[in-house]
């Protein structure tokens, strides 16, 4: 009896102090100084403008012109290397969630392209401060003079994992496949609008895209319905597929084939070692690699369904990289075995209105309600700072006028705003959401405080993401729906702010129609120079901030957490972009 | 007793067929589109389009010809294939199964067989220390949401205490072993069974003290036996019976699976396969995973009602 006494005093003792003791760092600091924790980017710093023609070759003499970049993001830096070392394993929870599992498909999900990159490559991406593109498998691309044709010149000598050479031939196949219907590419960048023959070729009236032609086996040719200075910036997330391997394949079956997860065939700089369902992707070197074989032995991605959990593996020492939360990442911010990471999520969240229902349809409701939302305190005490609060959807400051109405808290004009209107003090708003993070959670509930205190009642209907996607798009049911989305640069808000065909009455989900919003729209997408896209992008966020047809809340951060062993390590948040992080040159010290 | 096991397995195919028809039905009901998962939600915007992708998938049938075309399917032993990525329905259930099993079986062990040694240990210390502590430990465990258990034994056990790793199945890079899973799965499996074994030790301690007020149990003392052949022979047996019911209760849940401990873990089980397979509206994955689990609730009950006969010499079926 009294060794139990003492036994369950022990335990007890145990655990309490186990509780108390600092963790062991699992990743010893090693002998070169610990890289200093990257700052994070100012609000103001987003995709940027390059040239539209940012590529080696110079453009057309009457093509459009690059204007001047704007200033860059300040994007954090690539871990300093430790002890020069190469070869061994760097393991990262790169694709954490409850629904996810190691990624591989690149036309089948609007997420991941961290870990996407590793296996495949667009013909180019954003360089790793989203400052402009940089080629990948296509070495230079220039439009011609009104834009609406775009010559890619490929890469010589590039080959796929396999070893056979990687072609325009690829290219096509590939742009044929992730347009067809059976296939479905789910992240498809906007560019099936414009590209000429592609819809008929979806339709099933023609077999080919005839607005894609080869001119050789090393130069491709795109041709537009209208001009679109943008295009490059539309294929960051177009990743190349192999045809040779690919083209007996049915499409149907190959969307949801393991062959993207079991045994793909890239170009990228790693290549598939091994695959264990539910748990890792394993990814050896790829020695074709066209910017010089990877150093590391081994790079894993190890599947963690748990944000908390994965973080608690960084700190074991288990992996060596995975996204944290913001207090986590507070917290390691001091501790120097970690490299912390935080850029901005490019996704604004906002209230979006739904000027179908007629109590949203006075501007001065949606103005008061602008007014009555104190952001400015939700970013400061529910985000903890780390998150900025944007004048219209568009998460790029550079798009926004500088005569923007910032909606600073006035309870007091919301009030007589809604007193001018005549707001119905009894009428309830529902507000749909699909998110379940409890930060959002927090957020939404100080909104529903923030709107009460000014006589507007709201409650939010949380839904599960296949529920609110078959109702939201619809364009019926929800009079305000709390979400969010990415606008990045080369973009336009077509679908959200003009006219989308998933609606049923064809309008934009909130049913917009105030004809400065396609007129801008357009005038952007066709602009020749990054000056007039700017220019237009400018006056579509002054029409939809004048008119606040829709509240655009804050801009999050994101945050990464890499333990100082690997070296040359970055991530930034893509805002479902691919990037360039040079993962050839990462390594791991022992 | 063969004719009333018999007699029971008929019901049981009515009941599964009902539980088939109802889950059927209430999935459909659900808002949210399969087919949209299949096709880009720009791409299949197009009506056209989208109806090719649900005629491929069946959708366009009316509702009893597609539950009809999927129980023959069924029957023949084909679940068919998830929706969301093409895997065989049948081949993920079964690897899934194996893993929940292990993890839920461990933890059903350790909690019943901790369990029910507590529940006696503080029945026949009735109002002493040792009852009150495992008592108020009793209640904690009952008490504590799994979120939370898993979260601080984690945290503890993984992190401050690094004796274990920090969720996963097997170790990256080596070889699958048996050791090595088991060692994956003992943390997990000790957090969840402690829910298990604060029920079982508070059914069996009230049982027990149920028991011992008997009059049987006077006359067994009275007779001179030892009070361990008291307890363990003529008491025990007898009070087992509401805690076979636990247990029996408990039984689905290796089937099941524990959504939390398994997020938490990264454990590839049931209860995280039906947690995706719920969020991505996958039909075939639904109905493949409630046939086997009201097969495994239907077929434990049964076993739970023999136990009780072989338990308890007084009952008898017929």
């Amino acid at each position: 009896m009294k060794y139990l006494h003492v036994l369950l005093a022990v335990l007890v003792v145990v655990l309490v102090v186990a509780a108390c003791t600092p963790a062991p760092t699992a990743t010893p600091v090693p002998p070169t100084a610990a890289p200093k924790s990257t700052e994070a980017p100012k609000p103001t710093a987003v995709p940027a403008t390059a040239a539209p023609v940012a590529t080696a070759a110079p453009a057309a003499t009457k093509a459009p012109e690059p204007t001047k970049a704007p200033e860059p993001t300040k994007a954090p830096a690539p871990t300093a290397a430790p002890a020069a070392s190469a070869g061994g394993t760097l393991i990262g929870a790169f694709d954490v969630g409850p629904a996810g599992h190691p990624q591989s498909r690149p036309y089948d999900q609007t997420a991941g392209q961290t870990w996407l990159m590793k296996i495949w490559s667009p013909l180019l991406s954003f360089n790793d401060q989203f400052t402009g593109l940089v080629p990948q498998l296509a070495l230079e691309w220039k439009p011609n003079a009104d834009a609406t044709k775009w010559t890619f010149k490929l890469r010589p000598n590039v080959k796929w994992h396999d070893g056979s050479a990687f072609t325009a031939d690829d290219v096509k196949f590939t742009f044929e496949l992730a347009y067809n219907p059976n296939f479905g590419w789910r992240n498809e960048p906007g560019l099936k609008g414009n590209l000429v023959g592609a819809q008929d070729y979806i339709d099933g009236k023609a077999k080919e895209i005839t607005g894609i032609k080869i001119t050789d086996p090393l130069t491709i040719e795109f041709s537009l319905m209208r001009s679109d200075a943008k295009l490059p910036y539309n294929l960051t997330i177009a990743y190349m597929l192999p045809k040779a391997v690919l083209k007996d394949q049915d499409p149907a079956k190959l969307a949801k084939s393991d062959w993207f997860l079991a045994s793909p065939v890239g170009t990228g700089p790693f290549k598939i070692f091994k695959y264990v369902k539910d748990q890792y992707m394993d990814l050896v070197p790829n020695e074709y690699y066209w910017n010089g074989k990877p150093k590391l032995d081994h790079l894993i991605n190890r599947y963690l369904a748990d944000e908390t959990a994965a973080s608690i593996a960084l700190e074991k020492g288990e992996i060596q990289f995975t996204y944290v939360a913001n207090d986590v990442a507070a917290r390691l911010k001091t501790n120097k075995a970690f490299t912390t990471f935080e850029t901005p999520s490019y996704v604004p969240n906002y209230l979006a209105f739904n000027l179908r229902d007629k109590r949203l349809q006075d501007v001065r409701v949606r103005q008061a309600f602008w007014y009555a939302i104190d952001r400015a305190s939700i970013v400061k005490e529910i985000f903890l700072g780390a998150a900025y609060v944007p004048v219209c959807g568009l998460p790029d400051k550079n798009m926004w006028p500088a005569d923007a109405n910032k909606y600073d808290y006035n309870p007091a004009k919301a009030q007589q705003l809604l007193k001018e209107a005549n707001w119905n003090a009894n009428d309830t708003l529902e507000i749909w959401t699909y998110y379940t993070a409890q930060n959002q959670k927090d957020a939404m509930q100080a909104v529903q405080q923030f709107l009460a205190q000014v006589g507007v009642k709201v409650t939010f209907k949380i839904m599960d993401t296949p529920a609110y996607n078959a109702q939201f798009y619809t364009g019926e049911g929800w009079p305000i729906s709390y979400r969010g989305i990415t606008i990045l640069y080369g973009q336009s808000g077509r679908q959200p702010w003009w006219a989308s065909d998933q609606t049923k009455d064809k309008k934009a989900w909130g049913a917009i129609e105030d004809p400065k919003v396609p007129e801008y729209i357009l005038a952007a997408e066709s602009a020749l120079t990054d000056a007039d896209y700017i220019k237009n992008m400018k006056l579509l966020c002054g029409v939809m901030n004048q008119n606040a047809y829709e509240i655009p809340l804050w801009v999050a951060n994101r945050y990464g957490a890499v333990s100082v062993k690997a070296g040359n390590f970055l991530w930034v948040s893509s805002g479902s972009s691919s990037y360039e992080d040079k993962a050839q040159t990462w390594t791991i010290a022992p | 007793m063969t004719q009333y096991i018999l007699r029971r397995l008929l019901v049981i195919v009515p009941v599964l067929l009902g539980v088939t028809i109802v889950v059927f039905i209430l999935i459909n009901l659900i808002p949210g589109d399969p087919a949209a998962f299949y096709v880009s939600p720009d791409l299949g915007s197009n009506p056209a389009q989208m109806e090719i992708v649900r005629e491929r998938l069946g959708l366009n049938q009316p509702l009893p010809v597609r539950y009809v075309k999927w129980l023959a399917q069924t029957l023949t032993g084909d679940f068919g294939y998830r929706t969301k990525n093409g895997d065989p329905v049948g081949p993920v259930i079964w690897l899934r199964l194996q893993n929940t099993m292990l993890l839920a079986g461990i933890a059903l062990f350790i909690g019943a067989s901790i369990g029910i040694t507590l529940g006696v240990f503080t029945a026949v210390r009735q109002y002493s220390v040792w009852d009150y502590a495992l008592t108020a430990f009793s209640f904690l465990g009952i008490a504590m949401p799994a979120f939370v258990v898993g979260i601080f034994g984690l945290y503890v056990f993984a992190l401050k205490i690094p004796l274990f790793p920090a969720g996963g199945i097997s170790t990256i890079g080596k070889e699958t072993s048996i050791l090595d899973t088991l060692y994956h799965a003992i943390l997990p499996a000790a957090l969840l069974s402690l829910n298990y074994l604060a029920s079982f030790m508070r059914y069996t301690r009230f049982s027990l003290l149920e028991v011992l007020k008997q009059d049987y149990v006077s006359n067994a003392r009275a007779k001179g036996l030892r009070e361990n052949r008291v307890i363990n022979v003529h008491a025990l047996r007898n009070a087992l019976l509401p805690v076979i019911t636990a247990i029996g209760l408990s039984l689905p849940s290796l089937v099941v699976g524990a959504v939390f401990m398994e997020t938490i873990f990264s454990w590839p089980g049931m209860g995280t396969l039906y947690l995706d397979a719920v969020m991505s509206r996958d039909y075939p994955l639904i109905m493949g995973m409630n046939l086997i689990s009201a097969s495994v609730i239907l077929l434990t009950n049964l076993l739970t009602d023999i136990t009780y006969a072989y338990v308890d010499p007084r009952i008898r079926y017929s």
